[in-house]
């Protein structure tokens, strides 16, 4: 074998063609480059050929493909062999190869024969091309006339090859050839082209002349012609056989498609037997087929199978015959339908146990011939599920309207079907109402229905369970929340047969549950609001909740705190202590109530105060810690100033507490060392202080006694000695709010004298007007009042005194006068009648006595008005000084005309005083004026008033101090008198001059000065012996 | 009935014997002519105008047409007798002068409240007296109309 191999490649003499001959290199490539990519090619279609071998439709083709994928490849391995002879002259392997490349060629043309037409025939044809068209394209028809000029050239250049053996005949014989085919394939068109072409160049190439299209003799036209003719026949023939073969091949194809399509209606229809056989072999319902005798034509294996024998023993049989016992009534039925061609349908028959439902149908066979189809299903199962779902329905809806929710029940379509009665009773639909969806739609909400249906919907396409929300109106127009759910039921088959639903009334659990978010919600607003950190931990002390505030104040984020990550931003020193204390609060050892410093975000430390609250369920197990924390830092740091703060007050408190304690004493003793008795009670009228005075007053200390007790026990009565009402009791009246002030009180004394108080005192009130009880304080009147009514009693001696007193000098006076007048009276008459018989010395002696008398009666008279000066009671009214002087002066006018004197008269005041008295003043001061004038000098008196505040403090005789009035002076330019005697002239009875000189009685000014003494004024002499004399009283006037 | 003019008498009452020496010497200085009587006290006096005891016989005891009364007198002094005569509704209209030697506020107002005509206090001289028993004569018993006694009002 392997020397066989050897020698193929054996050069065997050969060289290589690069050598031989002429050879050239251009000739070499072309060969070389085309053997080549012909080798390539066909190693390419393989592949392609096997790529596409893989389509599935192709894939019985495959073995064909194959083969012809492998006469490809020799092919090119023979080109590539062929390319290698330039260098390697390997013909026998060449050879070879070629040999087995021709066989498998031919094998290929063998093999492919029978089955191209199948191939053909079952491409997918383009939809719409039902009708095979066998109509040449276009582009067919150029093809043909290129093949024909093609065949024409070809058939000239093999006659040029044969030219040799031909010469110069048989020159039309290869184109005729040519001619001949393309008739055939192309028809006429095409041999008349290729006629033309091949003879005109066979002409040109071979008839004598060569290389002319002269034709010389008759022979050669007649051949010529002849060609033409044949080749026109030809072509005629040619196509009329074109169109015959194209009308066959239409035809052809027709009959193909047609007997495919009968033949795969053939398979078709066998097909369809088949799986009908199979169909009704193998269908759960019995099928049976009867004639119009009711002969078993045909029955599958589930009726076979109930009437328990095989199936073949029913072919032919009647019915009857099978099936013995088989029920008279159907049997009737069933020649009913035999005969009247109705359909008998849902007929349910008993027998056997078993449920069936039977259909029965007439089928007409032909010849007024009747066959009876029937059909029965075993509808045992379902009766008895349907049974079954009949009796779980009632117990259902029995279930149902016990129960507290609303239940419905629904097709598996999803039509509601039954609602238990709480529906009713919820809704106020009437229950015996058709159950519509336009009904039990009202109690939906018009907004929320159509995503309700929606989800409806899709749970019924699901097959899923139905979970939705939704408000229901209420009989009262209430709107409440529902939870629907629904489930479906379904059947041993796992078909949904049925949906229950309930709507559970939520309203309340939801707007609990609304009020719960929103309480909880509003506690996180509220936590996450105060201004202290909140923070939650769990039983185990491990930190579950920090609030916003912790975070921001601390800049740790949350999840690097909770858990024990909080302890982290405490200030070191406060660490390992609070650490401590929290685990001690979370072992339920102490409460949480600590202090410590947490790092704030910028790094500064601050105190906190720090509360933790442990919640705990009903076994007093800690659920949950709460906590804050408060900000203390500024009162930390304050509390040391505090301290200080504390200390510097404390010293002061104490400081003033010595003060008040001093204050306190000096206030005691004050208290205790005045004369007056004081006496305080409270708001409540209790008796709250006695001072000294008071406790020697009554000889009693404080007691608490109630008010009425207070006249028995302190002895108080009335100042004439009556009892005392309670309500007279000073200190009570001045607790109503009464200012009380000299109230009189008599405290009896037991062995001691009576003590007679006046009582002065008020409600005690702070600066604000609180009321805080009253004060009385007592003077102690007795020993004054006891002066007083002696003072009283000497008084109204006096009084009488000087009443009797009066009497005794009026009535003396009047009476002393009286003998005085008498003397006067006869006296005068004496001298008047007896002058004569008296003689001169009678006469003078009866002179000196009445002189005497005269005298003596004047006296009286200044003496009974010396002693009623005092004794006039006229009340002081306002006396004009002008007129008073006026009436003295009317009445002086006498002395002043036989003087001769002037008297002027200043602007005078008004003053209080007595009128009539006042007049005996100025009357005594300006006749004394006038009296004691100098020889031979007019009498000059000036009667003048000053204001006291007009005069200068140095004024002789000074003013009174501290008053101001009137300074009145009566001044005259008369003998005056020595400067010693200013104080001595306004005695009783003084007289400066004798009887001889000046008359008068000694009285005058002493009359004067007790007038004015009065008055309240004072009366005061200035003169010098010859230099005149001045008067001055100086009446001060109270300032209105 | 026309008035005629008759001499009156004058009753004065005062219990001092020298005054009423002086009083008839001054009644004849003034030269007043008429009846002069006189009573000793309040009592005589009324006596005299109620015409009792030893005055009834109205020829003795004139009526007098005026009274010159002293209040200080014994047994019944002025006042009460001036009292008494202005209560008698027989003697009421008789003008009473007062001459006393009283200068006290007190007689003088009671007297006027008594309902006495004048007030006189007697003067201190004989010459005073003289001029105003005078002034008395002129003014009574000329310028004066003095009530008619034995007038009877119709009834």
């Amino acid at each position: 074998m392997d020397e066989w191999l050897n020698s193929l490649t054996d050069a065997m003499g050969y060289v290589p063609l690069r050598t031989s001959g002429a050879w050239s290199q251009d000739w070499i490539s072309l060969h070389v480059t085309s053997d080549l990519l012909l080798w390539l090619a066909f190693i390419a279609l393989p592949i392609v050929l096997i790529a596409g071998g893989l389509h599935p439709f192709v894939r019985p083709y495959r073995r064909y493909l194959l083969l012809f994928g492998s006469l490809l490849l020799a092919c090119g391995f023979t080109h590539l062999v062929e390319s290698l002879l330039f260098e390697s002259p390997v013909y026998r392997m060449l050879g070879v190869l070629k040999a087995a490349t021709a066989v498998l060629a031919w094998l290929t043309v063998f093999a492919l024969i029978p089955v191209v037409p199948r191939i053909l025939s079952d491409l997918p044809r383009k939809p719409g091309s039902e009708t095979i068209e066998v109509r040449e394209s276009r582009q067919d028809r150029i093809l043909i006339h290129m093949l024909a000029v093609l065949v024409a050239l070809l058939a000239i250049v093999i006659r040029v090859a044969l030219d040799p053996i031909f010469d110069n005949v048989h020159s039309y014989s290869l184109c005729l050839l040519g001619v001949t085919l393309v008739s055939w394939y192309g028809g006429f068109r095409p041999g008349i082209v290729c006629t033309l072409i091949s003879g005109l160049l066979a002409t040109y190439l071979f008839v004598e002349p060569r290389y002319t299209f002269a034709l010389k003799d008759t022979n050669q036209v007649l051949g010529f012609g002849l060609f033409l003719v044949c080749s026109v026949g030809v072509a005629v023939l040619g196509e009329a056989q074109r169109t015959t073969r194209n009308r066959l091949n239409q035809k052809i194809v027709e009959l193909i498609a047609a007997t495919d399509t009968i033949g795969s209606e053939a398979r078709k229809s066998d097909e369809v037997l088949s799986i009908l056989d199979a169909f009704v072999r193998n269908a759960p319902y019995g099928i049976a087929y009867f004639d119009s005798e009711l002969r078993y034509i045909r029955v599958n294996e589930t009726f076979a199978k109930v009437n328990g024998k095989p199936v073949e023993d029913h072919i032919g049989r009647p019915l009857p015959e099978v099936l013995a016992e088989f029920p008279e009534a159907l049997l009737a039925d069933y020649r009913r339908v035999l005969v009247t061609g109705e359909t008998l349908t849902n007929k349910v028959v008993f027998g056997r146990g078993l449920i069936w439902e039977v259909t029965a149908f007439a089928v007409p066979m032909g010849h007024g011939q009747r066959g009876l189809g029937v059909i029965g299903i075993d509808v045992t199962e379902r009766h008895q599920s349907q049974e079954q779902l009949r009796e779980s329905e009632t117990r259902f809806r029995q279930l149902a309207d016990v129960m507290p929710q609303i239940v419905f029940a629904a097709q598996p379509d999803g039509t509601v079907d039954y609602f238990n009665s709480r529906w009713y009773e919820y809704t106020g639909f009437p229950d015996d109402a058709p159950i519509t969806e336009a009904m039990w739609r009202t109690a939906f909400d018009p907004e929320s229905y159509p995503v309700t249906m929606e989800h409806w919907r899709r749970a019924l396409q699901t097959g899923e369970a139905y979970e939705t929300q939704y408000p229901l109106r209420r009989s009262d127009g209430v709107w409440r929340w529902h939870l629907g759910r629904a489930l479906p039921v379904r059947d041993a088959a796992g078909i949904i047969v049925r949906w229950f639903g309930t709507n559970t009334d939520i309203d309340d659990a939801i707007r609990t549950a609304e009020a719960l978010r929103v309480a909880a919600s509003q506690q996180l607003q509220l936590t996450e609001g105060m201004p202290m950190l909140m923070w939650a931990c769990e039983p185990n002390g491990a930190c579950s909740y920090l609030s916003r505030q912790w975070i921001d104040f601390t800049g740790v984020p949350l999840e690097v705190q909770l858990g024990d990550g909080w302890l982290a931003v405490l200030h070191p020193q406060d660490h390992a202590a609070m650490a401590a204390a929290w685990r001690d609060a979370v072992a339920e050892v102490y409460g949480y109530d600590v202090e410590y410093r947490i790092r704030r975000h910028d790094g500064a430390y601050r105190w906190f105060a720090v509360r933790g609250i442990a919640l705990r369920d009903e076994a007093g197990r800690i659920t949950r810690w709460y906590g804050s924390c408060t900000d203390i830092d500024d009162r930390m740091r304050q509390s040391e100033t505090l301290e200080q703060l504390v200390e510097e007050r404390t010293a002061e408190l104490n400081r003033r507490n010595d003060e008040l304690q001093q204050q306190k004493i000096f206030l005691d003793a004050i208290l205790n060392n005045v004369a007056e008795g004081i006496v305080a009670c409270d708001e409540a009228g209790t008796l709250k202080l006695f001072n000294k005075a008071t406790r020697r007053m009554h000889g009693l200390p404080v007691e608490q006694l109630p008010a009425d007790r207070w006249p028995e026990f302190y002895r108080l009565f009335e100042s004439d000695g009556s009892h005392m009402p309670v309500e007279h009791i000073p200190l009570l009246r001045a607790l109503k709010g009464e200012a009380v002030s000299d109230a009189e009180l008599v405290i009896r004394g037991e062995g001691i004298k009576d003590r007679y108080v006046l009582c002065s005192g008020q409600r005690l009130q702070t600066e604000d007007g609180r009321h805080f009880g009253a004060v009385v304080s007592m003077r102690d009147m007795t020993e004054r009042r006891e002066y007083e009514q002696q003072l009283l009693l000497t008084t109204a001696a006096l009084k009488v005194s000087n009443e009797e007193l009066e009497k005794f000098a009026y009535i003396a006076s009047h009476d002393l006068q009286e003998p005085l007048r008498k003397i006067q009276a006869f006296g005068t008459r004496l001298a008047d009648k007896s002058r004569d018989q008296l003689g001169d010395q009678g006469k003078d002696y009866l002179d000196r006595m009445l002189d005497s008398a005269g005298r003596m009666r004047k006296l009286i008279e200044d003496l009974l008005s010396f002693s009623r000066v005092s004794t006039k009671t006229i009340p002081f009214a306002s006396v004009d000084l002008n007129a008073v002087v006026r009436d003295v002066l009317s009445d002086l006018e006498v002395r002043i005309q036989s003087t001769g004197g002037t008297v002027e008269v200043h602007e005078l005041p008004s003053v209080p005083g007595d009128a009539g008295q006042q007049r005996q003043v100025f009357q005594n001061l300006i006749g004394n004026a006038l009296k004691f004038t100098k020889v031979g000098v007019k009498p000059l008196v000036i009667v003048s008033a000053t204001r006291f505040e007009t005069l200068g403090l140095d004024i002789d005789p000074p003013l009174p101090e501290g008053k101001s009035g009137w300074r009145i002076t009566v001044a005259d330019n008369g003998i005056g008198f020595e400067k010693d005697y200013e104080e001595q002239i306004f005695e009783l009875f003084q007289r400066l001059h004798s009887r001889s000189e000046y008359e008068g009685t000694g009285l005058g000014l002493a009359i004067v000065r007790k007038i004015v003494v009065r008055h309240a004024a004072t009366i005061t002499a200035r003169s010098q012996k010859g230099g005149g004399a001045v008067f001055v009283i100086d009446w001060p006037i109270k300032t209105v | 009935m026309p008035h005629t003019p008759k001499p009156i008498t004058i009753l004065m009452a005062d219990d001092d014997a020298d005054d009423r020496q002086l009083a008839r010497e001054a009644f004849d200085e003034a030269k007043l002519s008429n009846d002069l009587r006189f009573v000793e006290d309040g009592a005589e006096l009324l006596e005299y105008l109620q015409r009792r005891g030893k005055y009834s016989d109205p020829a003795s005891s004139p009526r007098p047409g005026i009274i010159l009364l002293d209040l200080n007198m014994p047994k019944v002094d002025g006042r009460e007798a001036l009292t008494r005569i202005k209560l008698d509704p027989n003697l009421k209209c008789l003008p009473v002068v007062v001459l006393t030697t009283s200068k006290a506020e007190i007689d003088i107002i009671r007297s006027y409240n008594l309902s006495a005509a004048s007030y006189i206090a007697k003067p201190i001289t004989f010459e005073g007296l003289v001029e105003v028993v005078r002034t008395l004569g002129r003014y009574w018993l000329e310028i004066v109309e003095l009530p008619d006694h034995d007038y009877v009002p119709n009834a």
